[in-house]
């Protein structure tokens, strides 16, 4: 069988490379500490965003097209794409709102792996089985990898908090902000993930109740979605109760996005449900 | 966050289950031995653990009920370890956050302005009183409740925002615990089985899908019904039951299920979960001797009675294109025969055979008279009485977390003091969370100040 490749995926191979292009502008602007360079690879992010985005709609077209219609969230490679663009639009709007300038060399990567990964899964539209028809999974999808995103995200910050923390005027991290000011943001998005992975959690619930008549059942990737939000809310936790911040949070930060990785994918190796992202 | 230590025993238990530590080490704890059941395949037949594992590890297994873990009486108790945790932590909290949010604002006071490290100052040649005015203007269009009081060395204002915010935890706290309930109140009282019911078939009785015991329905269901629908490229599109609900064996109504539209009604759901086919045979038995002959309609796996009480019989096994040494034979049914007197015997019976080779089943022979494949629904049957808590928990979750995460209790103090030639004003400001995101609220509160201060000392001098 040699499944048609659709149109949007040549569009997708396209950003790929427009994202490994804002990846080597941020790089650049980050090493020389040049805001330009920086500024020039969020300009491609953004380019690279606008394709993403439209190959996901594009992609939307076509299922109906192929009299197969749904929204194009329902196999790993649409997670991964959906995935690259909240990755990327978060990225974005933090840039600009904070005025940071080097974020995206530590996003940018997740974005391009995300779709360089997905070069390797089939594109191909396939219908949805009985049990994928539904609303909820389309909300349960969406919102489960905007916290994702946002975890993402945060992990970049995390990861620059630890590098300037250790050398706050090295040659690459002069250029970052405050560690304070790192320590904030990484908070407030890992915030923002816990509160999308939750209603992402509680969405895939109210599905499973409508389709098999429970709402948990223990697989694999339910419970290794629990895992991470244990993790998250000991994070959020400790901060609020117990006053941690910086190095400590950071690292729950790193270990949490272990986590979410290990969700997404690392559940596709045990048995279970979820065949997909 | 010091408190008090409880003395004696009873005060250290309390301080012990309401300690975020505790919920802490649980979190950790649940996570870290949530991945065991993630590893080790849950609720396996016995013979897949005796072949995949050694003698040592399935004692372990046993031993901390390790195959069905997540059921398990030491993760329970942790589960509910961690719902003590919480109602006791939020139960010893409660009334003094509640008294926060339910009071009518401390208002202003000199030491709590005091407390703040960080003010924001300006100073102008208004008189106190009428900055003052000014102020308390500006902090009524942005705050609902504000608060003047003469303090001994000046006016102090006082404003706030989001009290109520801090009773966001225990409304996520308190949606943990109703959905922690609610599976407990769905073990407890509720079932899940199935019901494999062939078209044309009504059924009062599921099967529990642990024990195979069989549960009494309110009421019987009929399956009139089912279908499946086919994409171009062979793909399922859709499973479809038409069933009929009876009540007291009359028909009360009937109504369509698939996948995701379940059928809900008095408590109970039937859910589309899965389809077969299996095989209805019409088999003629001749008595050689008497030559009479009788009809059985049988389905395949079940046992049935041969006749004139002569013994039983089943057919196990029917193929549309039986292959036997490279020929195909066409349909074939596949019998095993338990005569009254004799021993059982299996035997194959080929469909069109003549009567004269027909094969013997007990004292009989035995002829395919008519057969067809017919479909049944395989339907999930559930109670769960504890679903309603459950999803109360889920929105009382989501909306806690939105009032603790993006409302905060803000409140603001406004210092207005000085004599004759110079008015000094201080603004000051103090959040529960976000005192980042809220002191840079107070800058452009008291840059905003400052400026209607400005436009008003001006106003007053061209006025002279
Ligand atoms: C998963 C189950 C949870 C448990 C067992 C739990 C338990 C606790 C405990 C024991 C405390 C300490 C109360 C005290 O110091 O007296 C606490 C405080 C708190 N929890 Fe949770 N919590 C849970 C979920 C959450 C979640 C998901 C959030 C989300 C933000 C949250 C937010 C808070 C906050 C903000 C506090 C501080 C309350 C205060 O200072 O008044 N909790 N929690």
């Amino acid at each position: 069988m040699t499944p048609s490749v659709p149109p949007s995926s040549t569009l997708i191979t396209i950003v790929t490379f427009v994202y490994f292009g804002a990846l080597v502008l941020y790089w650049a602007g980050w090493i020389y500490a040049s805001p330009r360079l920086a500024g020039a690879g969020r300009v491609a992010a953004v380019a690279g965003l606008l394709g993403n985005t439209a190959s996901f709609f594009l992609r939307w077209v076509e299922s109906y097209r192929m009299g197969a219609g749904h929204v194009p969230l329902s196999n790993l490679y649409e997670s991964l794409v959906i995935f690259a663009i909240i990755c990327v639009a978060t990225l974005v709007v933090i840039e600009v709102r904070y005025k940071l300038n080097y974020l995206g060399a530590l996003v940018t990567p997740l974005a391009f792996f995300a779709l360089a990964y997905a070069a390797l899964q089939s594109s191909e539209i396939r219908p949805l089985i009985p049990a994928l028809q539904s609303n909820w999974l389309h909300a349960h999808v969406f919102t489960a990898f905007l916290g994702y995103a946002a975890f993402a995200v945060a992990l970049g910050l995390a990861v620059m908090y630890l590098l300037k923390k250790r050398s706050p005027d090295g040659s690459i991290t002069s250029s970052l902000p405050e560690a304070g000011v790192l320590d904030q943001l990484m908070y407030q998005s890992v915030l923002l993930g816990f509160l999308f992975l939750t209603v992402g959690i509680i969405t895939g619930a109210v599905w499973a109740n409508s389709a098999w008549g429970r709402y948990w059942s223990w697989d694999p990737k339910e419970t290794w979605s629990l895992i991470t939000w244990f993790i998250y809310a000991s994070l959020i936790h400790v901060r609020l109760v117990k006053g941690w911040a910086g190095t400590r949070t950071a690292v729950i930060s790193i270990v949490g996005f272990a986590a979410v990785l290990f969700t997404w994918f690392g559940v596709n190796y045990l048995s279970g449900l979820h065949a997909y992202g | 966050m010091s408190r008090k230590q409880e003395s004696g025993t009873p005060g250290r238990l309390v301080s012990f289950f309401a300690s975020v530590k505790l919920s802490i080490t649980l979190l950790f704890v649940l996570a870290a031995t949530s991945i065991l059941g993630t590893v080790i395949p849950q609720n396996e037949p016995a013979r897949f653990y005796q072949e995949n594992f050694s003698e040592p590890v399935l004692k372990i297994f046993t031993a901390f009920n390790l195959t069905d873990m997540y059921h398990s009486l030491w993760f329970t108790a942790l589960l509910l370890l961690l719902g003590v945790n919480l109602v006791v932590c939020s139960l010893r909290r409660l009334p003094k956050t509640w008294k926060v949010a339910r009071s009518k604002g401390a208002g202003f006071s000199d030491s709590r302005f005091a407390g703040i490290r960080h003010k924001e100052e300006f100073s102008s040649k208004l008189p106190a009183d009428q900055l003052a005015a000014a102020a308390e203007k500006i902090l009524s269009k942005k705050f609902r409740r504000v608060k003047t009081a003469q303090t001994r060395s000046g006016t102090g204002l006082w404003a706030e925002r989001g009290r109520w915010s801090r009773l966001g935890p225990y409304v996520i706290h308190l949606g943990f615990l109703l959905t922690l309930v609610g599976g407990l109140v769905g073990s407890l009282w509720g079932f899940s089985g199935f019901m494999n019911l062939p078209e044309g078939d009504t059924m009062d009785h599921a099967f529990l899908r642990k024990t195979g015991q069989a549960v009494h329905l309110p009421f019987a269901i009929r399956c009139e019904d089912f279908d499946v629908s086919f994409y171009e490229n062979g793909m399922p599109k859709e499973y479809t039951s038409r069933l009929t609900v009876l009540e007291d064996g009359k028909e009360a109504f009937t109504t369509d299920i698939e996948v995701n539209h379940p059928l809900r009604y008095q408590g109970i759901n039937v859910f589309q979960s899965s389809y077969g086919n299996y095989l209805s045979a019409t088999l003629t038995f001749l008595n050689p001797q008497t030559g009479k002959t009788w009809d059985k309609t049988v389905r395949i796996r079940e046992m049935a009675e041969l006749p004139e009480g002569a013994g039983r019989f089943m057919v196990v096994d029917f193929s549309e294109a039986f292959k036997h040494q490279g020929k195909t034979m066409g349909p074939v049914f596949h019998l095993h025969v338990f005569p009254k007197n004799g021993r059982p015997t299996r035997i194959h019976l080929i469909a069109g055979v003549p009567r004269d080779k027909a094969p013997a089943a007990g004292p009989f022979k035995v002829l395919a008279k008519d057969w067809q494949q017919r479909y049944y629904t395989g339907l999930q049957i559930t109670r769960d009485p504890g679903v309603g808590l459950v999803y109360t928990g889920f929105a009382l979750i989501i909306l806690g977390c939105f009032i603790t995460f993006f409302l905060y209790h803000g409140q603001v103090f406004v210092k207005v003091s000085g004599n004759k030639a110079l008015t000094k004003v201080a603004v000051a400001g103090l959040a529960n969370r976000n005192q980042q995101g809220f002191e840079l609220k107070v800058r452009s509160l008291a840059e905003e100040l400052a400026e209607a201060a400005g436009k008003l000392e001006k106003h007053r001098k061209t006025g002279r």
